[in-house]
């Protein structure tokens, strides 16, 4: 018997029982779908990952406070000048920002103010949507400037024109140069802030609030030599050693690329327990085609079919099953998953390489293979006069 | 030459704790060429017989030969071939495949040996031969029950077997159908092929050149 035959003949029981072939497909596909989904979630999110920490972190260090628990040491206003002076430190970001309740001209909002540097909206892939940006001179001094998100204009200022506004905060109040617009997904959604101000005047609404970590900007080059020297810094001063510590982001990157490499590990292995459970519906529908059979079986046999042709042609039905389910399966998760791109306006990102396309449908195929060999070998192990006799 | 050669066949299955025979020490030749009848009551053993003869069974003890080969000798791949090549069964409810045309169900012992154009073509002549000729893309549902065994003639035959087992070809079949068949039958015999055939109905027997009777078990 020619394997074509076989697949023909596969197809033309398939059509024969289509609503029992479709529910014993429904688990494969299920199964091959979450496996997709899956992929393409976590992939897309490490990829993600991998633009915006890569984007954030170029030429970037991080010296934060130490957690030791009880009474806390936080970093002065006279680190981060004393950090600024630093050979190649081109800039700090020290990470001033706080919740606060602002008024406009229309009402009462509530908001995250922070202090910003100059790379700020740059790195962060913010675009000006209206106004301008600060100018070097605003950003070094207590300007009362701000620049506003374009989330936060319509929520304080509605349809009024939002540039050369007063915001007022407990203290003080900020005058609107520029509206900006953050990209659709965040690349760092610690950082994100409604108001941007220079960071002597976020100093200066926040002195109780302490400073906990702060960010070097060393660009590129001079990355190492700072590293070096940053370290030398803080290990030479037993004082400052005691408390904070120098961190390279790049390290932590690869540790959370490490983590979400095992996450996704461990979220395919429970996505292919769903396969597994629609291959042991496969396998229950192939025994009861084998049974409902008995009397073809037995009449092959009688025609000339060997045991082996039997064993081949009910394994190859079993392989269609789960290959026509793992196809479905496969164009199925492919959907959703963009369809959660789309339907999230990009805040999920998903990804979904070509090799784990072919590996699911692969996977399907064999989940066919080895759940129809049971039945397929009680298939071929009738005799031929029991098949015959059974009606 | 001897088509089919039983020595001292005996044949029981085991029914819980006890063993029923059901053949016991069955001697038969059948002469390439000839044209056999058994004749029994149901419940005779003679459906058994014809089973051993088609080398679907094996039996309990004895010798069964079946065109120079011991089916006792032979691997499951060269049973299949003998029943494939050797062999053409008949049977009274035609086993035709529902899903299958009728031409397609002429074809499907040709599946299992391996093909050329020429055994199709081969196929379509005997199935015109027996005047299905408009048939050919007919589902078995569509087919009267003369039709449907003329089907199962055809594919007996499309394999030129040596041998033609047929068990109560004519046991479903209006008496006009049924003598279409056994007019075929006498056909391919007179055409070489040996014929044996199992039947209630002595008229049906009387196509036979030798009939032999068997009850419970034993020849008469």
């Amino acid at each position: 018997m020619t394997y074509l035959d076989s697949v023909r003949v596969a197809f033309l029981n398939l059509k024969a029982n289509m609503v029992r072939s479709l529910l014993s497909m429904l688990g494969v596909i299920i199964g091959t779908a979450a496996v997709i989904v899956v992929i393409s979630l976590v992939n897309g999110s490490r990829e993600s990952d991998i633009e915006s920490w890569m984007a954030g972190i170029k030429g970037v260090l991080t010296i934060r406070v130490k957690y030791s628990g009880g009474d806390v040491r936080r970093i002065t206003m006279d680190d981060v000048e004393y950090l600024k002076k630093t050979p190649h430190v081109v800039d700090v970001l020290p990470d001033v920002k706080t919740m606060t309740d602002m008024r406009g001209p229309l009402g009462r909002a509530n908001g995250t103010l922070g202090g910003v540097n100059m790379f700020y909206v740059e790195n962060n892939k913010y675009v000006l949507v209206s106004g301008r940006l600060f100018s070097a001179a605003e950003i070094e001094t207590r300007s009362s400037l701000c620049l506003i998100t374009d989330q936060f204009a319509r929520k304080m200022f509605r349809n009024q024109y939002p540039i050369g506004q007063k915001i007022r905060l407990p203290e003080a109040a900020v005058e609107v140069i520029g509206v900006v617009r953050p990209p659709a997904r965040s690349l760092n959604p610690f950082l994100d802030m409604d108001v941007m101000v220079s960071i002597p005047t976020a100093m200066r609404f926040m002195k109780k609030f302490p400073i906990y970590s702060i960010d070097i900007h060393a660009g590129e080059e001079n990355l190492e030599k700072v590293k070096a020297s940053l370290t030398q810094l803080i290990s030479l001063n037993p004082e400052k050693s005691d408390y904070l510590e120098l961190i390279d982001p790049r390290d932590m990157y690869r540790e959370a690329f490490e983590r979400s490499r095992s996450l996704m590990i461990q979220m395919i292995l429970i996505a292919c327990i769903s396969l597994m459970v629609g291959g042991i519906g496969l396998m229950n529908v192939m025994l009861t085609s084998v049974a409902e059979r008995t009397h073809e079986i037995g009449l092959r046999k009688a025609l000339g079919a060997s045991s082996r042709v039997i064993l081949h042609q009910f394994l190859i039905e079993s392989m269609t099953l789960s290959g026509v389910g793992g196809l479905s399966g496969v164009f199925l998760g492919t959907m959703v998953s963009y369809s959660l791109g789309v339907l999230s306006h990009g805040k999920i990102y998903v990804s979904i390489p070509f090799v784990a396309l072919v590996v699911s449908f692969v996977f399907s195929s064999v989940i066919g293979l080895v759940f129809g060999l049971f039945p397929a070998s009680k298939a071929a192990h009738l005799s031929p006069v029991e098949a015959l006799r059974y009606e | 030459m001897s088509a089919i050669t039983l020595e001292n066949v005996s044949k029981s299955y085991r029914m819980g704790q006890e063993d029923l025979p059901v053949l016991r020490g069955i001697n038969l030749t059948i002469e390439a060429g000839e044209f056999a009848a058994i004749m029994g009551p149901s419940g005779s053993g003679k459906s058994t017989l014809l089973h051993l003869m088609g080398a679907l069974d094996r039996p309990t003890s004895g010798r069964v030969v079946i065109a120079g080969s011991d089916v006792a000798e032979l691997s499951d791949v060269d049973l299949s071939f003998l029943r494939n090549r050797m062999l053409g069964f008949v049977f009274q409810n035609f086993n035709l495949l529902s899903y299958y045309t009728a031409f397609e169900n002429v074809c499907l012992p040709l599946v299992y040996s391996g093909t050329n154009q020429e055994d199709y073509e081969f196929a379509k002549e005997i199935l015109i031969h027996v005047g299905l000729g408009e048939r050919l893309r007919h589902k078995p549902h569509e087919l009267s029950g003369g039709e449907r065994q003329r089907v199962a003639m055809a594919r007996a035959l499309v394999n030129r077997p040596h041998i033609i087992l047929a068990d109560e070809p004519t046991g479903n079949l209006d008496s006009k159908n049924g003598e279409t068949i056994m007019g075929f039958l006498q056909e391919i015999n007179r055409a070489g092929t040996t014929v044996v055939l199992i039947t209630h109905d002595s008229s049906v027997a009387s196509y036979a050149h030798r009939v032999f009777r068997i009850q419970d078990g034993v020849f008469q």
